[in-house]
């Protein structure tokens, strides 16, 4: 994994990329107990996005140094890469304010708790609703920040109706 | 719920919070160890018709899924 962000790293300071953040499970895991997954989310931001958002120049750049494509992803150092735009205005946020985390000293970033939860709870497919669970019940969740999220991102409605479904055992 | 059954679930509950505060690098090892796993027993099923292989994912695009 140390290698597979030190590319991403390298990405960045060609300028192919903006800044990016780790999410999905491997962003849960951070917070989380270690949950299973074949890959790993980065979602990015793009400095000066062309008019059609491609992640051509993402593959080319990486396939020049030796990583494969497969499926939906890219493998480097094998870890399958999925690279998302973050085009919502909750993703470009949860970007933004994403965590620095150092891991074994390759600096990268995963995106905050709250973040995680909100995308979670738009996204709405089964697994997430279970990671939300997952989140409600660690108690790392700062309520306040995630309220706050919930509110700028129009998602105050779904949450209730998520603990109305979902409200985990006392 | 039995007592016995509520003192498991306690155990692993306090299992997943101990797991939670292993540092991060740790914990990627785990879900690297997670994974190979989960490839050498879908591999195995397949192996013993058990499973159907998976369906092709389509090729890398813009605007994936999560």
């Amino acid at each position: 994994m140390k290698s597979t962000l030190a590319e991403l790293n390298a990405l960045r300071e060609a300028g192919i990329i903006g800044q990016f953040a780790i999410g999905g499970a491997m962003g849960a895991t951070f917070y989380l107990e270690p949950i299973s997954t074949y890959d790993l989310d980065i979602f990015v931001l793009f400095e000066n996005p062309p008019l059609i958002l491609t992640l051509t120049p993402i593959y080319e750049f990486l396939q020049q140094r030796g990583h494969v494509p497969e499926g939906d992803a890219i493998v480097i150092h094998s870890w399958p890469v999925q690279f998302l735009p973050a085009e919502s205005p909750l993703l470009t946020e949860a970007v933004q304010q994403a965590v620095a985390v150092d891991f074994e000293g390759v600096p990268t970033r995963v995106m905050t708790a709250g973040h995680l939860m909100a995308i979670a709870l738009q996204t709405g497919r089964a697994k997430d609703f279970t990671r939300l669970l997952a989140f409600v019940e660690s108690g790392v969740v700062d309520e306040v920040a995630l309220a706050a999220i919930l509110k700028r991102h129009g998602l105050v409605d779904a949450w209730g109706r998520f603990k109305q479904n979902y409200r985990p055992n006392p | 719920m039995s007592p016995l059954t509520a003192q498991i679930l306690e155990q692993k509950r306090q299992r997943r919070q101990s797991l939670a505060q292993l540092p991060f690098p740790e914990k990627v090892r785990i879900v690297e160890r997670l994974r190979d796993a989960s490839l050498r027993i879908s591999a195995a099923a397949q192996q013993q018709g058990l499973r159907k292989p998976a369906v092709a994912k389509p090729p890398p695009s813009d605007g994936h899924p999560l």
